[in-house]
């Protein structure tokens, strides 16, 4: 089985002895995605391996709790941003987060792995004074056009709530843009 | 359905290509690293066998309801048998008042005697052979 066929990598799971090879098709399809989504929240190429490589560790020891109920995307991005806040409550902030989101900055324009410009470091920043939730719906919707309802499944918020969410976060971000422009 | 208001300036601004990279190959080398790391795991597959008791349980448990239903009724009808037999007793208990009454009469009998006795001036002795010819 070359393409990935939801419906067969569930039934595949169901059964203990395919589960891991089903298990291993999950990974390879869905391990791009998941790693642009943490990436965006962790900015670092390394903590993004580290917590996409966390994400299908705890998939995989609570395998048998999946039923096939919601989408595998749907769980998968669960566990990922799950894993991102609690990495990103790990970081306690001690300075002003205005000198926060200068040393980040700092930092991306150093990696190597970052390919944007002064205007991307820009919009990074802006990013970087939105609460993390809040910055997560705005990355799904705004680089992936994920739909609301499939948002809604993952963080278990209203449409309504997500869709406020999403333009008071576009209009805090092109506030700050024209602010520091 | 995209381009709504507030993004429309960012669109123009800043696009949406992500200006991030991953080292080469990363992705291609990613599965086998992921699924080499993973803790072994040994499942418990959920089949069950249905044993007779499993099939025969929800009758057992249906006789066993009618059963104390029974029981109750049983014990409730004790209870009204009890109430019955009371008022028997009752009954018994004002058909006997002839005993009642004998008893009655005995004590006015003793009265009768001893009044008798202080009267004519009696023993107990010279009762006893009065009462033995009254009877006689």
């Amino acid at each position: 089985m070359n393409e990935y066929n939801e419906r067969e990598v569930t039934a595949l799971l169901q059964d203990s002895a395919t589960r891991k090879e089903a298990f291993s098709m999950i990974v390879k399809h869905y391990s791009e995605q998941l790693y642009w989504q943490i990436r965006r929240i962790v900015l670092n190429h390394d903590d993004a391996d580290d917590l996409l490589q966390n994400t299908f560790v705890k998939a995989w020891m609570n395998i048998e709790y999946f039923r096939g109920d919601a989408k595998i995307s749907t769980w998968l991005y669960r566990i990922a941003l799950n894993e991102c806040l609690t990495f990103t409550s790990k970081q306690q902030i001690t300075v002003p987060m205005e000198e926060y989101i200068e040393s980040k900055a700092e930092e991306l324009a150093d990696d190597q792995y970052f390919t944007g410009d002064e205007i991307q470091i820009l919009l990074q920043k802006a990013l970087l004074t939105l609460p993390e939730k809040q910055r997560m719906v705005f990355n799904m919707r705004y680089y992936d056009d994920m739909s609301y309802d499939e948002m809604s499944q993952i963080f278990g918020t209203s449409v309504g709530a997500l869709k406020a969410s999403y333009h008071l976060a576009a209009k805090k971000i092109e506030e700050y843009v024209k602010r520091h422009s | 359905m995209r381009m709504a208001k507030e993004e429309d300036y960012l669109i123009k601004k800043f696009g949406i290509e992500k200006p991030f990279k991953t080292p080469d190959g990363y992705f291609d080398s990613f599965t086998d690293k992921v699924m080499s790391n993973l803790p072994e795991r040994t499942f418990v597959e959920e089949t069950r066998v249905v044993t007779l008791w499993d099939r025969v349980k929800p009758l057992v448990y249906l006789a066993a309801m009618f059963a104390g239903i029974a029981a109750m009724f049983a014990i409730a009808e004790d209870f009204v048998g009890t109430d019955n037999k009371e008022q028997l007793n009752l009954v018994s208990t004002t058909q006997t008042e002839t005993e009642v009454f004998q008893a009655v009469y005995s004590d006015e009998a003793a009265d009768y005697c001893n009044y008798l006795m202080k009267e004519n001036d009696m023993d107990d002795y010279s009762m006893y052979l009065y009462l033995e010819n009254v009877v006689e």
